[in-house]
């Protein structure tokens, strides 16, 4: 954050509430003394002139007591200084002259806890000044941050307010859903690019498959034809080209299943009917990775509304990726059970997970991290969950895997869950 | 003018030149390192303002020049001599302490000898020493203008209260910017009154032939009430609780090169010995001048000394140097007992980075934790409490025990072997103070030796 050239709104606050505050103790204690002084000074004559009468009445000698009770107000002055005259009943003349300064020391005295409270309490302004400053600008502080860490690519979601100005609240709700919509339009591009980029990918992969496609089946054919009457060494060889031409094969069927996934044909499917299917399907592949297959179906488990064949497709390639993911064997569950968006099918593997940097790529056609892998069966599993309307979520840890593909109930159980 | 409204018109400018000086409490950009030790970016000017101001608190100004007046020299020998022995200690702590880059002097201990316990047992004793120390400064400076104006205590300890909250809640910064203020008006009042007094009594010399006409026991570097010995432990206690004071090593933290500390040690110790140096004359010649002033208590006597021998002008100064040495002394140390409670004791502060939301909750906690020890202390400062040096002695001996080992001592900390020996020292210290009344710079020696003989016994392996 750039430091600001002018003054802060603690500094405005600060100056403000304490000229105010200087001002309005300035007024109060200025008149006080005033009004207090120019009282005591009105006093201190009218105390003067009594004595003075009473003393007119006195012999000098008598006087001395009397004169004392104009101290401290008055004090007497040398025969040849200016003061006011006092004189006995026998002609004596005494001068006084009105001592101001200790006038106002008696009042400064009289009012010093008004003065120190009027110093106390300036104090004590300027603090709440600071913690006014404070309240106001920790919101704006905190605002200014999220504006630097979203100019600096990072999502920020700033925290809620509480006993702040309901005005600052707004402010601080305003950026929270500006990032919302900023987010929401950022996945947006992200899937349209990547839209894009796999519907140019689909009709180039669909041309090149379709082409390829009718000469593997050729070779099949006429491999089939050479095996009859060669020597058994020669068999093996051609045993390895045939494999090798219906993996050729297999690629490519599943790229056309990718690149023309098909309408789909959408009824009610039962989804632990799905689940049976792909456990039957992968049992051989599970007993040779030394891997339990578990199935867990929710009790009353309503059907889903889907092309049951894409859809056993979809499970079968999760499926079978879960059990790539544990070498060494272990367990792989299958699950499915309600949602609050619909019907959910899970699988989860006890792999050691997917690094982080590859989450954004696993769903992107020729993606794998395995040698014999095609990358194309995630590719599969999202386009045909896209196409049934439905998400397809990873949650991923050092300890596993699950894959939960949500899809929409049928309508009846929709009317049901309303 | 009087003299009464002369003194709170002085102490209404004060207020107003450090709400002005010492800048904003709650900066735009802060993190808990720019807090408690100024982001290590403090250069030489703002650093020797804040040591020299903090060294002096209302317990050096006041105590010392009553104890030189009452006692003469051995004042000189039994404090002032050992404090400057500590300072000459305290380059030898750069290096050690700029290391680890650690936010405070419990995290420091617990880090280099890798044992958090070590960290909350000296943060807990560092958090009660403090806050009896800042009464010391409320304490005094209450009395002392209780008096002057003839109004309630707590009234004028109200007043340095809030001055003490106000620098602290910017943290050290802003400590160390009112620090500089503090500062002038300590050598200012220090050196008026101290002139004022040499013009009045002659000369430094005239007032030393004074003395050895009259009481020539006030020359003598220790009297008959303490012997040498006990003077010379006093000294030594006295030198350890300074050179292994958390206040000043954080300062030498907050530095931004070693080079810049070792040029703030050596400037501060040259105002530091004039300060000391004009605090002398004051005591000693205010002897000369006017022997025999006493009152229930040492900020009494001082008051009335200082307002008998010297003219309202000076004796304003010299106040107001008790004012601001109070003040830098307190927010130094609430400073650093907030930064015990709230990081050293919360495990879940450590070593994190947080974000500046987070950032922002923990700086505020710490502002509420400032102001609730100011508040206790406040509150303690009320109630009758041992004197101003005795509690001193307490707040000292405890930070020693706690931080002189480690810091000059060891040389190689061996990890979580010096719990033990600390917790042990700490309570051999408390049984020799409070149930045998040994004065606690005596008790600290063989709690300090407990406490190395545990370390580094051989049978340590038995533990």
């Amino acid at each position: 954050m750039r430091r600001p050239r002018s003054w802060s709104t603690e500094t405005r606050i600060k100056a403000l509430l304490m000229a105010a505050a200087i001002g309005l103790t300035s007024l109060t204690v200025g008149t006080a003394l005033t009004q207090g002084f120019l009282e005591r000074v009105q006093e201190a004559r009218i105390l003067f002139d009594n004595t003075r009468s009473a003393a007119e009445n006195l012999r000098a000698d008598r006087t001395e007591v009397l004169l004392q009770t104009l101290a401290p107000s008055w004090r007497e002055v040398s025969p040849g200084q200016s003061g006011e005259e006092i004189k006995s009943a026998d002609g004596m003349v005494r001068r006084f002259s009105l001592d101001r300064t200790a006038i106002l020391t008696a009042l400064v005295y009289h009012q010093r806890y008004v003065l120190v409270v009027g110093l106390i309490g300036f104090l004590v302004a300027v603090e709440l000044a600071v913690f006014l400053a404070y309240s106001l600008t920790r919101p704006m502080k905190i605002l200014a941050w999220g504006c630097e860490q979203m100019r600096s690519g990072r999502w920020v979601r700033l925290p809620p307010l509480s006993r702040s100005p309901y005005e600052l609240e707004a402010l601080h709700e305003a950026f929270n859903e500006m990032v919302d919509n900023l987010q929401q339009w950022q996945d947006f591009q992200k899937e349209a690019a990547r839209v894009e980029r796999l519907a140019a990918l689909g009709s180039v992969a669909a041309a090149v498959a379709h082409e390829v496609k009718n000469p593997l089946a050729s070779m099949r054919i006429r491999l089939d034809l050479l095996r009859r009457g060669i020597s058994p060494q020669d068999a093996e060889h051609l045993a390895v080209l045939g494999s090798e031409v219906d993996r050729l094969n297999q690629t490519v069927s599943q790229l056309l299943t990718y690149a023309r996934p098909g309408t789909p044909l959408f009824g009610p499917v039962d989804p632990g009917e799905i689940l049976t299917w792909t456990e039957q399907m992968t049992a051989s592949s599970c007993r040779a990775a030394n891997i339990r297959l578990l199935r867990e179906v929710e009790a009353d488990c309503p059907s889903l509304w889907g092309d049951a064949q894409q859809l056993k497709q979809v499970l079968l390639n999760l499926t079978l990726n879960a059990v790539s993911a544990q070498p060494g064997g272990g367990r792989v569950i299958l699950r499915a059970f309600r949602h609050r968006n619909g019907i959910a099918l899970s699988v989860t593997d006890e792999g050691t997970g997917i690094p982080a940097e590859l989450l954004e790529r696993i769903f992107d056609p020729f993606f794998t991290t395995r040698p014999e892998g095609t990358g194309l069966g995630l590719s599969i599993v999202h386009r045909i969950v896209g196409g049934h309307g439905g998400t397809v979520s990873v949650d991923t840890s050092p300890e596993g895997t699950t894959f939960t593909v949500i899809l929409p109930a049928t309508s009846a159980e929709q009317d049901k869950e309303r | 003018m009087p003299v009464l409204l002369l003194q709170l018109c002085a102490f209404g400018a004060y207020t107003l030149a450090l709400v002005f000086l010492a800048g904003q409490a709650f900066s735009w950009k802060e993190d808990r390192r720019l807090f408690y030790v100024g982001g290590n970016r403090l250069r030489p000017g703002p650093m020797v303002g804040t040591f020299v101001a903090t060294w002096m608190s209302a317990a050096s100004i006041l105590g010392y020049t009553m104890w030189l007046y009452t006692d003469g020299y051995v004042a000189f020998t039994g404090s002032v001599n050992g404090w400057l022995i500590g300072l000459v200690l305290m380059p030898f702590l750069v290096r050690k302490l700029r290391v680890g880059r650690a936010l405070s002097l419990p995290q420091w201990l617990g880090d280099t000898f890798e044992d958090p316990r070590l960290r909350v047992l000296s943060a807990l004793s560092l958090l009660g020493a403090y806050t009896f120390y800042i009464v010391i400064q409320f304490r005094a400076f209450g009395t002392i203008v209780g008096a002057l104006l003839d109004i309630k205590i707590l009234l004028a300890s109200s007043l340095v209260y809030l001055f003490v909250l106000y620098t602290t809640f910017g943290g050290l910064p802003s400590v160390a910017k009112s620090d500089v203020l503090n500062l002038a008006i300590i050598t200012g009042g220090v050196a008026l009154a101290a002139l004022t007094l040499l013009n009045r009594a002659g000369s430094f010399s005239a007032v030393h032939e004074a003395l050895r006409q009259t009481t020539p026991a006030m020359l003598h570097p220790w009297n008959q009430e303490w012997s040498p010995l006990v003077t010379l432990l006093m000294m030594l206690s006295w030198g350890l609780g300074v050179a292994a004071n958390p206040q000043y090593a954080i300062r030498l933290l907050s530095a931004r090169t070693a080079r810049d500390a070792y040029t703030t040690l050596a400037l501060s110790a040259l105002i530091i010995g004039g300060i000391y140096v004009g605090l002398t004359i004051i005591g000693l010649a205010s002897f000369v001048l006017l022997p025999g002033v006493s009152a229930a208590s040492d900020e009494l006597a001082f008051t009335d000394l200082v307002q008998s021998v010297l003219p309202p002008l000076p004796a304003l100064g010299l106040f107001l140097a008790v004012l601001a040495s109070a003040v830098s002394t307190a927010n130094s140390q609430l400073l650093l007992a907030a930064c015990s409670l709230c990081y050293d004791l919360s495990p879940r502060e450590g070593r994190r980075r947080a974000d500046l939301v987070a950032e922002d909750r923990f700086l505020f906690k710490n502002r509420l934790a400032i102001a609730l020890i100011a508040t206790v202390a406040l509150f303690l400062s009320q109630l009758r409490l041992p004197g101003i040096l005795l509690i001193g002695r307490y707040s000292w001996t405890v930070v020693a025990i706690c931080f002189f080992l480690p810091l000059y001592v060891i040389r190689r900390p061996r990890r979580k072997e010096l719990f033990f020996p600390l917790a042990a020292a700490l309570l051999l210290h408390l049984f020799l103070t409070v149930v045998l009344g040994i004065l606690p710079e005596l008790a600290l020696l063989p709690a300090l030796a407990l406490e190395g003989l545990l370390y580094f016994s051989p049978w340590r392996s038995l533990r």
